[in-house]
Parts: structure tokens; sequence; C-alpha cells
């Protein structure tokens, strides 16, 4: 038995095989937002009004609520969701940020099924368009190997776009390009016959989208987050909501922005072998789920002289849960 | 015959004594300097292959205070997926690297 985890900015996902060709998948939204009551008055009225919802009571009597719930009850109180993390790993800005995140993958990921049970897990590569002191993928790898270990597991750590490449490229010999457009960043994996050949990540992705167009709007990130998930827009196109009209204008924005540093970095670069047939392109990750994603993903590559020879440029079968997948993949093979 | 062999060896001794004295100073400390500096050299190399690992520790953190309440944590959905078959190329691929 192995299990596969992706530990993302927006979503915790779960992968395992529960019998021969099927897969369970446990999705968890990376988010939670804290009550904190002044009476015992209002401590009652508080619990009892989140009957139904995923939280937490803490030892000063604070409510930490987790989830989508979070978010919605951030938006009732004209507010925001705080994140566990932050562009791809373990937040620092966040006090509580490391508690919470143990609590939400101890739970997610649940007991293992045997003793020291296979669990891959995935992590973000360096970015090239940030130097931060506080993106640290070591220190974030460190916090999970130690929480997933103290539970049970053998725990071992791959590149997320590495993982992709292992769900979406059986058919093209694991020779190809995989971008996950997570919330924090985006992650790119150009793999051949199966080895990683080239992994970097960019910054900016869709929280960046939320980001802007709250700012441009005047809304807070959760409830232009909202929006965009349960919204009809399509990237780059006019709209007649506001909010989702800066969403699809900064969803331009951000594919031409990732485009140009995908063919920046990949020109001339030495680890680069010479493929001898057109490459397959595949995006997954939530902020690819857009309509017209994919498109206009691949008018700009050819736009922004992408420089290597593209075959077909793909959305991954099942795009949320393709990280996962990969992980679980290279769990049983690993 | 010893005359000869004293009055070689006064040349030998004249001559070298002549060219310590003539020989221009910095020829000589070039070639100490040269020995100073590989040294130093060294001593930098090995300096910089001693490292203290200062990747940030991992500390504690218990959840023990976090008392679970209302309904459990993620949803589920079952895919009719056979990941084996990917399993099964992918082990290829890595035993044939």
């Amino acid at each position: 038995m192995a299990k596969g985890l992706d530990v993302g900015t927006s979503f915790i996902v779960l992968a395992e095989e529960s019998a021969k060709g099927k897969v369970v998948y446990k999705d968890f939204r990376d988010a939670f937002y804290v009550i904190k009551p002044t009476t015992p008055i209002a401590t009652k009225m508080i619990e009892k009004g989140l009957a139904g919802k995923t939280f937490v009571k803490d030892a000063d009597g604070s409510f930490i609520i987790l989830g989508k719930d979070a978010i919605e009850k951030a938006i009732e109180r004209n507010d925001s969701a705080k994140r566990p993390m932050f562009k791809g790993v373990v937040s620092s800005k966040e006090k509580d940020a490391r508690r919470i995140l143990t609590y939400i993958l101890k739970e997610v990921a649940g007991a293992p099924n045997e003793k020291q049970e296979k669990l891959v897990f995935c992590v973000p590569a360096q970015p090239i368009d940030q130097e931060d002191e506080d993106f640290d993928v070591g220190y974030h790898e460190d916090v999970i190997v130690k929480l997933l270990t103290e539970v049970g597991y053998s725990a071992r750590a791959i590149n997320e776009a590495e993982a992709l490449c292992y769900s979406e490229l059986e058919k093209d010999d694991y020779t190809g390009v995989c971008l996950s457009w997570g919330a924090g960043m985006v992650n790119v994996c150009v793999m051949l016959n199966g080895e990683p050949v080239v992994t970097f990540s960019t910054t900016k992705s869709g929280d960046w989208v939320d980001r802007m167009a709250a700012v441009a709007t005047g809304e807070s990130d959760s409830i232009v987050q909202a929006e965009k998930e349960n919204g009809d827009f399509e990237v780059g196109k006019p709209n007649d909501n506001q909010v989702l009209a800066a969403v699809a204008a900064y969803y331009d924005r951000l594919i031409d922005y990732t485009t140009k540093q995908l063919a920046s970095s990949m020109d001339g670069h030495k680890a680069l072998p010479k493929f001898k047939d057109p490459l397959p392109i595949v995006v997954a990750g939530g902020t690819s789920k857009a309509k017209g994603f994919v498109d206009l993903f691949a008018k700009k590559l050819e736009e922004n002289g992408f420089p290597l020879p593209v075959k077909e440029v793909r959305h991954a079968a099942d795009p949320l849960h393709a990280v996962a997948r990969g992980c679980l993949i290279a769990a049983q093979v690993m | 015959m010893d005359v000869i062999y004293l009055m070689y060896a006064t040349a030998f001794v004249l001559g070298f004594l002549v060219g310590r004295v003539t020989l221009p100073k910095s020829y000589v400390y070039h070639n100490e300097n040269q020995n100073d500096k590989q040294t130093k050299a060294l001593a930098k190399e090995k300096r910089k292959a001693i490292v203290i690992d200062d990747k940030k520790f991992v500390t504690d953190v218990s959840t023990n205070t976090l008392e679970k309440k209302g309904v459990d944590l993620g949803a589920k959905v079952i895919a009719d997926d056979d990941v084996q078959s990917s399993v099964i190329k992918l082990s290829q691929f890595k035993k044939n690297k």
C-alpha cells in the first residue's frame, strides 16, 4: 500500500488506491479562519452557529474554522481567510501556520494502513523570478517529513511538476513538459524518458490574479476568489461583472508573463537534451481550469518564442487531482 | 692539484655571493611570496570546505490543544482509474536508466 499527497497552497489532496482500478481522492481547502469569543454567551452562540462546519476549538477558547467553511465565514464577516501556506511553502507570515498545517495534514492523510507505509508528497521547485529568504523549500520539506514520520509514514518528497509528468505522460513515454498552475506558483518540469531534466517555478499564479483583481475592484481576496471559482468568465475576454472582468484581464497578463519566463529560461538551457520529436505540453492545477486558459496559453507560447518543438498543448485528464495521482504513482515506483 | 680545486671552489663561492647580491630582490621574494600565496589559498579552500549546517531547525509542533469539533476534514471522490499501467511503465524506464 502507498499514498500520494499534493500539499498545495490552496488545496491538500490525498490519493490512494482502494481497489484495483479505483483511486480515492480526498480534497481539503487549505484555509483557516479564527474567531475569538469575548464572553461565555458568545462562545455558545458561535459554537451553535458552526454546527455542520469543519472546525476545532483551541485551548484559549477560540474557534478555528477550517477549509471552505473558513472562506465562507470570512466572506460573511467581510474579511479574508488565512492560509497556512504561502507561495508553495509553509507560511512564515502566519503565526499559527505550522500548527494548522500539521493538524490538516494529519487529518487528511489519516493513519497509515500498514507500518511505515510509503507516502510521497510534492514540494515546489526553486523560483526563477524571486530571491526571497522566506522561500525555504528545504525547511518546508523537513516540516512535512517530520510530521508524517510522527504519524507513522515513510515519507519522501518529489517535485510538484515531476509528479504531474508521472501522472500525464505515460502514453508519451514519459517525455514532455508539464506545468502545474497552483494557487501560489507555477511549477515546470521537462522530462525525458522518466527523468526530470529541468525543473523550476515562477511565483505568480492564481493568488496573484485574486490579489490584483481585489486591489483593482476594492473587494477582499476571498470575495474575488469565490467570484472567480463560481462565476462565468473567459480568460482575456470582457465581462459585465467588474470583478470577473478584472480577473479575466489579469489572467491574460499572468499567462503572458509565465510564457515569457518559460521561453527565456529554456532558451539555450545547458541541461536540455536535443529532443528528436516534438513535445507534448500538459497543464494542470486549479488556476488552469478557467475557460479559454489552454487555448490562450498555447497561443502565448508561440507568440513569446517557446524554443522547443511542440506537438500539442493539452489539459490534464483531471487537473485538480493529477499531482496527487503522480505522487501515488511515484510512491509505488520508488 | 689542491690549489686548482681550491681556486675552483673559491670562484664558485664568490660567484654565488655576487649573484645573490646583484639579483633583484623582487625575484627572490617572488618565489617566497608564491609559496606563501599557495599555502594561503590551500588554507582558504580548506576553510571553504567546512560549512556549518545552518538549515532551519524544525521544532516540535503540538496540536494537542486543538479539540476536534464539527464534521470530518476532506471530501472523498472515487475515480475509476487504473494507475498500475503507469506504475509498471515508469518502473521499466527507471530500471533502464
